[in-house]
C-alpha cells in the first residue's frame, strides 16, 4: 500500500474517534507534543495511562469487593483514573469515572459496581482504538512516511445538559472537534 | 532562566505539563507531593510553582498555606507565585476549589486538562 494511502487511512481513523467521542482535543495536545525532539512521545503517554489504568482498573475491584467497601478509597482511585484519562484525551472513559464518582458520593454499592464495568468497558475500547491507531503510524513511519497531523476546521463549543440521579440539572461546556479539512505534514 | 516547580503526583500529569513547559522553552523541577514542594522551596527559589491540588501525603492547599506562612515569616526570598491545577469539569465543585485555592494563598489557577495554550498564558502572566 502507498505511503499516501496509508496516511490518508490514518487521518480518516483518527477523525471517526473523535466523532465518537472516544477522544476529544486534548489527544491533539499530546500530537502537537511529538517532534524530532520527542518523536515517541505519544506512544510512551498512551503506554503509561494503559499501564496505570490496569492497575487502577485492579484495584477499583478489589477494593468494591470487599464485605465493607470504603468508598472514600474507590473514590481516590477513579479520581486518579478521571484524571489520567481527561489527561490523554480518553473523553468517554473520563465521563464514566465523572459518573462512577458521583455514585460513590452516593456509596451506592450496585451503581459503583455498574459504574465499574462501564469503566472497564470503555477503558478496553479505547485501548483497542489507540492500539490500532498508533500500530498505523508505525507501519507509516517504517514504510518511509510521516505521521500526519490532523488541522482542525474549527472547534465549536457545546452546552451540554446533564442531569445528576438527584435531579440537579447542569450544564457542562464542551466542545465538538469538527474536521473539515486535513492536510497532511511531515514532522 | 526562571526557576519552574512542578508539583504532581500522577507520572502521566508529570509528562505532559513537562513536554508543554519543554516546548514552551523551559526545563523543570518535579516533585510528587505538599511535603516535598515545601522541601523543594526551601533548598531553592523558585519563580513559579504549579501545584496540583489533589495529591496524596500533603495536599497543594495545605503545602500553599505552609509555604505561603514561611514567606511570612521571611525566611526566604518570597518571589515564589504559586499557580494550580485542579478538576474543573464539575461545575460546582470547581467554583469551590477555586475559593479554596485563592484563600489558601494561590496566585491563580489552570484547569486540567492542562493545555499547552493555558500553560503559555500563565507563564506569561507570571514569568514576565
Amino acid at each position: 500500500m502507498e505511503v499516501v494511502q496509508m496516511q490518508r487511512g490514518l487521518v480518516d481513523y483518527t477523525k471517526t474517534l473523535f466523532m465518537e467521542c472516544f477522544l476529544d482535543a486534548q489527544f491533539l495536545q499530546l500530537q502537537q507534543l511529538q517532534d524530532e525532539s520527542n518523536p515517541d512521545f505519544v506512544f510512551e503517554v498512551v503506554s503509561l495511562f494503559f499501564d496505570d489504568s490496569e492497575k487502577l482498573l485492579n484495584d477499583l475491584s478489589m477494593a468494591l469487593d470487599q464485605p465493607s467497601v470504603d468508598f472514600k478509597k474507590v473514590d481516590a482511585h477513579v479520581h486518579q483514573l478521571k484524571g489520567s484519562s481527561s489527561s490523554i484525551g480518553a473523553q468517554r472513559v473520563k465521563d464514566a469515572c465523572v459518573t462512577f464518582r458521583n455514585f460513590c458520593e452516593e456509596q451506592n454499592i450496585e451503581a459503583t459496581l455498574r459504574c465499574l464495568q462501564q469503566v472497564k468497558h470503555e477503558y478496553y475500547l479505547v485501548k483497542n482504538k489507540l492500539e490500532t491507531l498508533l500500530r498505523l503510524e508505525q507501519q507509516i513511519v517504517a514504510a518511509g512516511g510521516s505521521i500526519p497531523m490532523i488541522e482542525m476546521g474549527f472547534l465549536k463549543t457545546i452546552n451540554m445538559k446533564g442531569k445528576h440521579d438527584s435531579g440537579v440539572v447542569y450544564t457542562v461546556e464542551t466542545y465538538g472537534v469538527f474536521c473539515d479539512s486535513t492536510s497532511i505534514r511531515s514532522l | 532562566m526562571p526557576n519552574i516547580l512542578l508539583v504532581e503526583d500522577s507520572k502521566i500529569n508529570v509528562m505532559v505539563a513537562q513536554s508543554m513547559l519543554k516546548q514552551l522553552g523551559h526545563t523543570i523541577d518535579v516533585v510528587n507531593n505538599g511535603v516535598e514542594a515545601v522541601c523543594a522551596v526551601q533548598k531553592r527559589s523558585y519563580d513559579l510553582v504549579l501545584m496540583d491540588v489533589c495529591m496524596p501525603v500533603m495536599d497543594g492547599l495545605q503545602a500553599t498555606r505552609l509555604i505561603r506562612s514561611f514567606e511570612e515569616t521571611g525566611n526566604w526570598d518570597a518571589a515564589v507565585k504559586v499557580g494550580i491545577e485542579q478538576d474543573s469539569s464539575q461545575p460546582d465543585d470547581g467554583k469551590c476549589v477555586v475559593r479554596e485555592c485563592y484563600a489558601n494563598g494561590m496566585d491563580s489557577f489552570v484547569s486540567k486538562p492542562v493545555t499547552f495554550q493555558n500553560l503559555k498564558e500563565c507563564l506569561e502572566q507570571y514569568l514576565p
